[in-house]
């Protein structure tokens, strides 16, 4: 899998201040990247680079090994969807479908018809007296009817009711898994992103603290709950980073791969034992050590 | 995907219209309403002689023209803020700069489709007007206004545009725009008020920077110039300055290809900003320092009678009261706060040393300004004078010219606690170096009676100022070249007043040209030879010693005419050369007694608190 977005050491200041330091950041193609971090981290501005709009004051933003700023040809594949979006006072879906056909050439009519029919707004009725929820979906129906190979959102799914969170992400998954379509979503809330991406990476204080995939992630921790006959220890050369217990129930986050660590624990002849899912923000937690507390704050916001 | 280099997107073209195409129809309204519809409907109540229409005409295309320049300076700013004002707000920024378009194009459509809809509207109202006029105007008036329309449209747009890439509010935009376009002249006014102040001799230098201010030449400079024949001959009209809108239109351009390059650089998080480019922020902060203390203290010393060290110290207070305004100012628009007191004392606390500084240095006169005086011998010439000046060539005049200047700078302390009490004269000198150098110089005098009694220095100045050779050479300078051939006629009057009947007479007699001509070979120019008539009187009891006077009516052709006139005939211009006759003016009261059996009388003062006087106008011809 071929990398789409390709972020080195990218640095950009405002009136002196490092809003981003040194960021690096790789989305292959085709995956849904979560950018996570806390208000002020840097995510916005490190999209809007990324979408061309800032010019970075140092470092490279490539897609599909190209510089994006100034760029195009690769601009026309990037659609961005921002926090705060924008339509004309007076326009209505239609109108700004003009915009877009005229300024993205790849921009499908027939894409937009059918996407009409998933999120069923009046595209003559003026943008401006949608509601902040419709106009998030307008903005994706249109972004969506670009046909992008890279979707940049910030902040995409505030305003948005469950049922279409989850009908916009299903179309958005959609569009990854038949087009390879390579997302980069940034948001605030870790759990909001838990079932939709297969990358995450944390941002702070301009930073890249960590990123990772997800089943790497995965694959190399392992969550179990236990209770093992009176008298007995957990077997020697387990990896245990978290244990807590209710009454003999243990709870157990070790790290390695599922079927080992169950294999070992068998071995001790649990009165019980099961294997929990384990949450991003578990994943996370715990693979940061659990001991940073700026880190403990971005996850549990 | 291939994307062709262009600078024209006609996409975001076409969008811009469809958003802002009210503003474009607005200003096509105002110059149809300004000029065709103006034009026409003063042909149309037209009442005059037929081949008078076109002289009228002629005015009214060459006044719309004027009004158009006017129009476009604030028509120019709203549709660069129509066209624009998307820098201004992060969101709209962010959707058009995340567009697949190159900065260069859009900002060049941007350019372009906010201006040719104004080059259009301009040509519509010419041909509209062109239609509705046919052939009644002469020839290349309509293409007059429609080149002074296109340039100065071209002059303001480009020029608006480029403050536009300076600042990224669109509130601060027509701050900047209207400062920018008259800083020059308001800075140019302000340090000679200033410079007034400090300096005592103070002359303004004859070069101006007023021409780096568009706004200043657009509603003060340009404008119609006509001369007209009282015989009705013919009437010419031009526009005066007019070679200025083309220098501006060339500077439009310039800045348009700047604003470009600045665009190209543009931090797009600058929307929002009160100036978008982060270099010039400390330039804005020192410049609003700086430029508030001047006005201010211009502002505040302008046109008064200050002279003395408590208006130096004054002005100087009014300069750190300004600074202080503008710099925190400056720092509240840019910090966008009013919290601005408790930090960032330091760079107005170099602002005001650097203004103490000048202030010391021009009030102990370190470079030797007000002490300056050149020696009789380094003088080609000296002119000098007050409300009509004349050129001294005399030794013995230059001299004597030089002595009184040197005892005007050694009295600089009585004259000015003279003028505390006091009327003052304005005296100007103007040295012509034998080296080609000039050195100016201006002073207010007192005039009062004590100064008369005391015989000071604007005594010994009118003295030398009512000599022959600068009589001749300021009632010359005057009129544009005096001759005998230039006189039309005269008139002379004259006011009897009875003490004992209180009843007043006055007499108008109107010469003939020719009388006219000899009354100034035989009485007039011998007097100003002698020195007997055309003498400039500084104080009020030497104002009137006759109660006559004779006003010659010249006319001479008119010289230094622009072109662009409509009429075929050359113009001519008319004035009237005045003077008053002196009980000394022998030769003219010896003409006037024998070819007009009029008497000179000394001039005599009505009571007019005790009772009214009664006046009789007496209207006569001579032969």
């Amino acid at each position: 899998m071929s990398d789409a977005i390709v972020i080195r050491n990218l640095v950009k200041t405002f009136d002196g201040f490092r809003a981003l330091d040194g960021v690096n950041l790789t989305v292959p193609s085709g995956s849904v990247y979560g950018l996570v971090g806390t208000n002020g981290a840097g995510k916005s501005s490190c999209i809007r680079c990324l979408a061309g709009i800032y010019r970075q004051d140092g470092g490279d933003i490539l897609v599909d090994g190209q510089p994006v700023f100034e760029n195009p040809a690769v601009k026309a594949r990037i659609a961005y969807i921002p926090d705060d979006i924008f339509f004309y006072s007076q326009a209505g879906i239609n109108d700004m479908v003009k915009v877009f056909r005229d300024v993205y050439p790849s921009f499908r009519m027939d894409r937009f018809t059918e996407l009409g029919k998933i999120f069923n707004l009046d595209p003559k009725q003026p943008l401006r007296k949608f509601s902040k929820g419709m106009q998030k979906q307008a903005a994706f129906w249109l972004a969506l009817s670009v046909m992008p190979d890279v979707l940049l959102l910030d902040e995409p799914m505030d305003g948005l009711d469950p049922l279409m969170r989850r009908k916009t992400w299903s179309v958005l998954l959609g569009e990854v898994a038949e087009r390879e379509l390579t997302v980069l979503v940034s948001s605030h809330n870790l759990r909001e992103l838990e079932d939709v991406c297969d990358h995450v990476g944390i941002l702070d204080h301009g930073k890249m603290l960590l990123q990772r995939s997800l089943s790497d992630l995965q694959e190399n921790m392992v969550k179990i709950q236990a209770v093992l006959p009176e008298g007995t220890d957990l077997p020697d050369g387990l990896h245990v980073l978290h244990r807590s217990a209710t009454g003999r129930l243990q709870q157990l986050i070790l790290r390695g791969r599922a079927e080992d660590v169950e294999r070992q624990i068998a071995a001790c002849n649990p009165v019980y034992m099961d294997v929990l899912p384990l949450t991003l923000e578990e994943i996370f937690i715990y693979e940061l050590g659990g001991a940073d507390y700026e880190v403990q704050n971005i996850l549990l916001s | 995907m291939k994307f062709k280099t262009s600078f024209f997107h006609k996409g975001l073209a076409l969008n811009l219209l469809r958003r802002c195409w009210p503003v474009w129809l607005a200003y096509l309204a105002l110059m149809i309403f300004e000029f065709p519809m103006n034009i026409y409907g003063n042909m149309q109540s037209w009442r005059g002689p037929l081949p008078d229409l076109a002289d009228m005409l002629a005015n009214n295309i060459l006044q719309s023209a004027c009004s158009a320049a006017e129009i476009s300076f604030f028509a120019c700013i709203v549709v660069v803020m129509a066209v624009f004002g998307y820098l201004y707000n992060m969101r709209t920024c962010g959707m058009i700069n995340a567009f697949p378009v190159r900065r260069e194009t859009v900002f060049c459509t941007f350019a372009l489709t906010g201006l040719v809809p104004m080059l259009l509207a301009d040509c519509l109202a010419a041909l509209l007007t062109v239609v509705l006029i046919g052939n009644a105007a002469p020839a290349g008036t309509v293409a007059q206004w429609l080149s002074m329309a296109v340039m100065s449209n071209v002059a303001f747009y480009g020029f608006g545009v480029f403050c536009a890439m300076l600042t990224g509010s669109l509130f601060i935009l027509p701050l900047v725009y209207l400062v920018l376009n008259f800083t020059a002249v308001v800075v140019e006014e302000c340090l000679h008020a200033l410079l007034d102040v400090f300096l005592y001799g103070y002359a303004r230098p004859k070069g101006t920077i007023s021409w780096l201010s568009p706004g200043n030449a657009v509603f003060r400079d340009i404008h119609v110039r006509y001369v007209y024949d009282r015989a009705r001959i013919g009437v010419a009209y031009s526009i005066e300055n007019a070679s200025a809108l083309v220098t501006y239109c060339v500077f439009g351009v310039v800045f348009l290809l700047l604003a470009l390059l600045l665009y190209r650089k543009r931090r797009m998080e600058a929307a929002g900003d009160t100036v978008a480019i982060p270099v010039l922020k400390p330039v804005f902060k020192y410049c609003m320092a700086f430029g508030t203390a001047l006005v201010l203290a211009g502002f505040v010393t302008s046109g008064q009678s200050l002279h003395s060290r408590t208006a130096a110290l004054l002005a100087c207070a009014m300069l750190l009261l300004g600074a202080f305004i503008g710099y925190f100012t400056a720092e509240m628009l840019m910090q966008k706060t009013v919290h601005v007191f408790t930090s960032r004392w330091k760079g107005l606390i170099i602002t005001w040393a650097i203004l103490l500084v000048f202030s010391a240095f021009c009030e102990a006169d370190l470079i030797g300004y007000e002490k300056r005086l050149p020696s009789a011998e380094e003088v080609e010439s000296v002119t000098v004078g007050a409300y009509g000046m004349s050129e001294l060539h005399e030794a013995q005049n230059i001299a004597d010219a030089v002595a009184i200047h040197g005892d005007i700078i050694a009295h600089k302390d009585e004259q000015e606690k003279k003028l505390d009490s006091s009327y003052a004269t304005t005296i100007n000198y103007e040295y012509h170096l034998k080296n080609g150098r000039t050195l100016r110089r201006t002073y207010r005098l007192a005039s009062g009676e004590e100064e008369r009694q005391e015989k000071g220095d604007l005594w010994q100045m009118q003295e030398l100022l009512n000599r022959p050779e600068a009589i001749l050479d300021r009632v010359r300078e005057e009129n544009g070249g005096l001759t005998p051939e230039s006189i039309d006629r005269a008139s002379v009057y004259t006011r009897v007043y009875d003490e004992r009947t209180r009843y007043e007479t006055e007499k108008d007699l109107v010469l003939t040209a020719e009388q006219a001509r000899d009354l100034y070979l035989n009485g007039i120019l011998p007097d100003m030879e002698e020195g007997r008539i055309g003498r400039m009187k500084f104080f009020e009891k030497d104002d009137r010693l006759s109660d006559t006077s004779i006003s010659l009516e010249l006319s001479a052709a008119e010289e230094n005419f622009l072109g662009g006139g409509t009429s075929p005939i050359p113009a001519r211009r008319f004035y009237s050369s005045y003077f008053s006759v002196d009980l000394d003016s022998v030769h003219t009261i010896a003409w006037l007694k024998e070819n007009a059996e009029l008497d000179v009388m000394p001039y005599t003062r009505p009571s007019y608190e005790d009772d009214t006087v009664i006046s009789a106008p007496v209207y006569t011809g001579v032969g």
